[in-house]
């Protein structure tokens, strides 16, 4: 059987990706804030490695791990980082003259105008997690959650026809 | 008609596969937890054993350098000391109250957790703190009537006014730490609106 470490080390390795994507998509595509973030997810991994008791698959478990760091980042630094997170954004583009754009921020820019939590269950559901999982993650009953990403596609679909 | 929602998945996928290279060192990530959980503790560890020294000074003070003998100043004592010793198992409770807030149960659970130990600090930071503020400066005047019978008048002004000083910062610092911590309970209520 192995140990934390070895644990962790598999973890990490096998969900990175998944985290970093995640936590990206919620700093609506910055990735200095994305990479710190994807470190506390981690970081709060391995706080809770003795807690894991099998009740969950691995990812559905840091899956949770990762939407309560990124909710618990939201409330710490909504006031100071709300206004530097958006002008950001707006100097990315404006400066770098869309040459040296992140990729993808179109689609982060998208998902970013969704509020905290329809982001991370958008997520969610574009990384084709089951709705089951999803709720277990989120802790609200699969009805809910499935009016929820209902309307959460009416407002991504406005979204994208107003880009 | 297509789902708006397969493109942005195809897109997902792919900044996801893109992301897989830059993944930091294991290694250094634990290093960098433990640290943090050692400097975390270390933190809480210092609050209490400020105010657990402050407890031993004064009762050593009043044990070993002023002997009063008043009853009113034993009741000042009392209530100066009896102030402390609660702040200091209030410090030990939030400290055991705050760790049971669990980051892999599910979000909805960790918000609800989290709401209640901010309504807990808020219960905590208003009629708890501000009521040991009281016992604390009431004890403290308690005092006053015998320090008299070894001070000089003006000795005695100058500690008073000291004391209001002191309270006078304390005050300030309690103030900007509750601000902060209703700041966070008006954000968790607004996260907790969007669970429903």
């Amino acid at each position: 059987m192995p140990n934390n470490t070895q644990l962790f080390e598999s973890l990490h390795a096998d969900y990175y990706a998944m985290v970093h994507q995640m936590c990206l998509g919620f700093m609506k595509g910055d990735p200095d804030l994305a990479n710190d973030l994807t470190q506390e997810s981690f970081i709060n991994t391995w706080r809770s490695m003795d807690k894991f008791k099998g009740a969950s698959s691995y990812k559905t478990w840091i899956y949770r791990i990762t939407v309560n760091t990124c909710l618990k980042y939201i409330r710490d630094n909504k006031q100071k980082k709300q206004v530097s997170l958006d002008s950001q954004i707006d100097l990315t583009s404006a400066s770098n003259g869309q040459t040296n754009e992140q990729p993808h921020q179109e689609l982060y820019q998208a998902i970013g105008q969704l509020n905290d939590l329809d982001r991370l269950i958008i997520m969610m559901v574009l990384d084709e997690l089951e709705y089951e999982e999803i709720a277990s993650v989120v802790g609200i009953k699969e009805g809910n959650l499935r009016v929820k990403i209902h309307r959460i596609k009416k407002n991504l679909k406005k979204i994208l026809e107003n880009e | 008609m297509s789902d708006p929602l397969d493109s942005l998945k195809n897109k997902w996928q792919e900044a996801k596969s893109s992301t897989k290279e830059s993944r930091p060192d294991t290694k250094e990530l634990i290093q960098l937890a433990r640290n943090k959980m050692k400097s975390a503790v270390n933190m809480h560890i210092g609050n209490i054993a400020v105010l657990a020294l402050t407890f031993v000074g004064i009762s050593s003070f009043f044990k070993y350098v002023a002997q009063f003998q008043n009853t009113l100043s034993h009741l000042g004592i009392l209530l100066m000391l009896g102030g402390l010793a609660l702040r200091i198992i209030i410090e030990l409770y939030s400290m055991n109250r705050s760790k049971r807030i669990d980051f892999s149960e599910s979000a909805a659970t960790t918000q609800e957790a989290s709401l209640k130990f901010y309504q807990y600090r808020k219960r905590i930071h208003g009629p708890v703190t501000i009521t040991i503020l009281i016992a604390y400066t009431v004890g403290f005047y308690l005092l006053t009537p015998e320090f008299s019978d070894y001070f000089t008048t003006t000795q005695v002004i100058l500690l008073d006014v000291s004391y209001l000083l002191a309270a006078a910062i304390f005050i300030y610092s309690i103030r900007t730490a509750i601000k902060k911590e209703m700041k966070l309970l008006d954000e968790l209520n607004e996260l907790n609106n969007q669970f429903e």
